[in-house]
């Protein structure tokens, strides 16, 4: 397991390593960078930017463990981060969608933001393990019983349209390559509705653990001090990159 | 040897048509993978114009 608490702030938004423990702390790291001390101005310092603005500066090469911790401690670094955008490449007029017939694959639509990677891709392995009950419609895909409101079927049919539209958009093969024969995506509408049903569960959980649930999806911005800290947690693709079964992994 | 001409006083003994079983394919050779999906289209396939 890699470290990412030692590990020195990089001088690029860059992705943690797969291995690197802890879920807040990986989006921190994606979140900020480090400029080594300024030679022109003779300023000896390390700034870290979170975006395009400084977040703190430092004598020594900060790591992200330290990092993360001063700006927890330092009030305008911890404002800063605490009203972060939720979404990014869509206009306002289409950031909040709440009924079916406003699903549409035509254009762009709004994605989480870089930062929030590892939300993304743990969406997407619930997906895919629910694509699972193509091949058997009695599969365990357990769902979310506790730590969530409850999920009325209007939204589990809206969540439904809303990941179809986005598997719409990009076909691979069944090595998944982007090559031809690229294969039809998985019509979600078609798995048992109980899976249908645990999958936008799922997802509501998923939004949860990084902090994120009704207010913030309003208001359009959510705060990284909200993230689950978890230090010990890892991407649950490592499981899959390392061939494992991920269908009962943790959550 | 068995006779190769049957008894006509015996009804011939129907052997059961088998038609071939074809499996259905595992999914992900029928269907695009969503964990293969490139990581930008995974940030929109979490949909944050839609509640969680």
């Amino acid at each position: 397991m890699t470290s990412l608490a030692c590990e020195p702030v990089r001088s690029s938004w860059t992705s943690p390593a797969a291995d690197a423990a802890g879920r807040r702390l990986r989006v921190f790291a994606r979140l900020v960078r480090c400029s080594g001390p300024s030679t022109s101005t003779g300023a000896m310092e390390y700034r870290v930017y979170a975006g395009g603005s400084v977040l703190l500066c430092t004598a020594a090469h900060p790591t992200y463990g330290d990092t993360l911790a001063r700006a927890a401690a330092v009030p305008e670094a911890r404002e800063a981060l605490a009203r972060l955008p939720l979404r990014q490449g869509c206009d306002e007029g289409s950031a909040v969608l709440s009924s079916l017939d406003q699903i549409s694959n035509r254009g762009r639509n709004a994605e989480v933001p870089d930062a929030l990677q590892d939300l993304a891709e743990e969406i997407a392995i619930d997906v895919h393990e629910a694509c699972a009950a193509f091949d058997g419609p009695d599969l365990w895909y357990p769902g979310v019983d506790e730590g969530i409101e409850p999920v009325p079927d209007d939204h589990v049919q809206l969540v439904i349209a809303a990941l179809q539209r986005e598997l719409d958009r990009e076909r691979r093969n069944a090595l998944g390559q982007n090559v031809e024969p690229r294969l039809p995506p998985a019509p979600l509408a078609e798995l048992p509705w109980p899976v249908q049903r645990a999958l936008a569960e799922r997802r509501r959980l998923r939004f949860a653990q990084y902090g994120i649930g009704r207010a913030q999806w309003q208001s359009g911005a959510w705060s990284i001090w909200d993230v689950q800290e978890d230090p010990d947690w890892v991407p649950r693709r490592l499981a899959i990159g390392a061939g494992r079964q991920t269908a009962s992994a943790g959550w | 040897m068995r006779n190769a001409v049957s008894n006509p006083a015996t009804a011939p003994a129907e052997t059961p048509v088998r038609t071939p079983s074809i499996a259905p394919a595992p999914w992900p050779e029928r269907y695009t993978d969503p964990i293969h999906i490139c990581p930008q289209q995974k940030r929109e396939l979490a949909s944050p114009d839609v509640a969680p």
